[in-house]
């Protein structure tokens, strides 16, 4: 078998496919929309990661203060944090910079700063940065400070979605290894088919002196083709379906620190196509061992 | 070149199809094997080809055993080395006649031009090169059996297994077919042909082996080594 023979096995594959092809039309379908969901569980991973790990680098403690907080009380406020145990930094962040970063955040995409009318609505507040350990301790001691308002923890909001994210993460391991598995079982059955039908033709082959490699090479080309256009039908749906539901989320939830669109769903095609490829000529293999 | 030794094949209904065949074909010679349907003309390719196992006895070709104790990377190297025209022609349905020869070619990594070349030399040989285009689905018997032919010869074998070549061939193309095959055989190809065809046989000067219900009837020795 020489590298010339390559283009010859994919057009014996090709060939192989117009055998059978409803059946292959339909395997080509059912294989795409595994991969479909297979694309959208990892899209969904990508992005309560991007969420969790955005949320756990900016992982410390906002005290809000009071509206009639001057900035001045809330440099000694500021100062009071810092000096106990645990606290390693603390910065107070102004009305106008808390605008600014909301400006920042929303982008372009919606104009809400207009109904504002030039009135900045937020007041005063102080990161503070803690060590793990003493953060709840530091929540009840700022909760005690004169002119705070309110008090926010990420971890509240980080631990369940971590907990949700480890979740999604195991389901699309399991979705991953059931699409595979799906996959590799319905190329295996199309490969079948196809040897069944070119029984004679293989036979043949091999009378003439062909080698095991060159009868069954075009049976492994026809499995990954196979793999590779329920791959192709998955990724446009992973791209129509993904950019459509990112823009949803963008225009509703602008706040929200989704993944990058655009190379995240080149990562969910890649990702797609390279299961489906190894799943088809895992499947061929699978068939061919079977035969 | 091939040495088949105490051959016998005995299946499961009792019936023998050889019986203790001792044969010897040297390098570069031409036997004609005759005999009536049945005798074990096609079950004897068959064993030189690895294909049917005897129930005893031993083949060996070009000085290898293939059976007993056939290794399949050895029998391959007997059927690449080998043009066999068989008795149902065992072409790729619905592959045009010129794939059918070139796939022949193909399997032995022979490709691109030279595939090319020897495909419609050996096609204009049997007078189907006007015909490459067509499926072999649409050609008469006789058209296919000259397809077999064709994949044959194109591969420039070292050994020739036609059985029953000329079968359905009109006299023209049968004695066309045999001169193709004695012109392989000028070129040092060892050539057995199994053939009924008694204007042949009784015109020839080769070596004729006659079978008759699996054993070695008659032996005749070529009348000269050369010609037809």
């Amino acid at each position: 078998m020489t590298v010339g023979d390559l283009g010859f096995f994919l057009r014996e594959a090709l060939a192989g496919l117009k055998i059978h092809r409803v059946a292959n039309f339909i395997s080509i379908i059912c294989i795409g929309l595994a991969l479909l969901s297979l694309g959208l569980v990892a899209g969904t991973w990508a992005n309560l990661q991007h969420v969790a790990d955005t949320l756990r680098q900016d992982a410390e403690i906002v005290v809000y203060l009071d509206d009639d907080v001057s900035l001045q009380e809330a440099e000694q406020l500021s100062r009071r944090l810092l000096d106990h145990q645990g606290v390693s930094r603390t910065r107070v962040v102004c009305p106008d910079e808390t605008l600014l970063r909301v400006e920042s955040l929303i982008g372009s995409d919606i104009d809400i700063l207009s109904v504002l009318e030039g009135h900045n609505p937020f007041a005063a507040s102080i990161e503070v940065g803690v060590d793990a350990g003493v953060a709840a301790e530091v929540v009840s001691f700022s909760g005690n400070l004169a002119g705070v308002d309110y008090i926010r923890d990420n971890e509240e909001v980080l631990a369940p979605l971590l907990r949700l994210t480890s979740l999604i993460q195991w389901a699309g391991l399991v979705v991953i290894l059931a699409v595979a598995l799906v996959t590799t079982a319905l190329v295996a059955h199309i490969v079948r088919l196809g040897m069944s039908a070119r029984q004679q033709e293989m036979e043949t082959l091999r009378l003439l002196g062909a080698s095991e490699g060159f009868v069954c090479a075009p049976f492994v080309f026809e499995g990954a083709l196979l793999g590779a256009a329920g791959a192709l039908f998955a990724a446009f749906g992973v791209a129509a379906a993904g950019g459509r539901v990112y823009q949803l989320i963008r225009t509703g939830l602008p706040y929200l620190p989704l993944a990058a669109g655009t190379p995240l769903l080149g990562y969910l095609a890649l990702l797609v196509l390279g299961v489906g490829l190894t799943a088809g000529t895992l499947g061929s293999l699978v068939a061919l061992r079977s035969a | 070149m091939i040495r088949v030794c105490e051959l016998s094949k005995h299946y499961a209904d009792g019936t023998a199809a050889l019986r203790d065949v001792d044969l010897v074909i040297d390098q570069g010679e031409m036997v004609f094997l005759r005999g009536p349907s049945g005798a074990g003309k096609t079950t004897l390719f068959e064993m030189i080809l690895g294909i049917e196992p005897p129930s005893s006895g031993a083949v060996e070709v070009a000085g290898q055993r293939v059976f007993p104790g056939v290794h399949p990377r050895w029998v391959r190297e007997i059927r690449r080395r080998t043009g066999v025209i068989f008795q149902d022609f065992r072409l790729f349905e619905g592959r045009t006649v010129r794939e059918n020869v070139e796939l022949g070619l193909r399997v032995l990594g022979i490709a691109g031009q030279k595939m090319r070349t020897r495909t419609d030399h050996r096609l204009e040989n049997v007078g189907l090169l006007d015909r490459a285009e067509a499926p072999v689905g649409s050609l008469s018997w006789g058209e296919r059996q000259r397809v077999g032919v064709a994949r044959a010869l194109a591969r420039e074998p070292d050994i020739i297994l036609a059985d029953e070549p000329t079968g359905n061939l009109d006299e023209e193309m049968s004695e066309r077919v045999l001169d193709l095959l004695y012109e392989a055989n000028q070129g040092g190809a060892t050539v057995v042909v199994a053939i009924h065809a008694p204007h042949v046989l009784k015109s020839t000067r080769r070596r004729v082996v006659t079978l008759r219900d699996g054993r070695v009837a008659d032996d005749s020795a070529a009348r000269d080594g050369k010609g037809s």
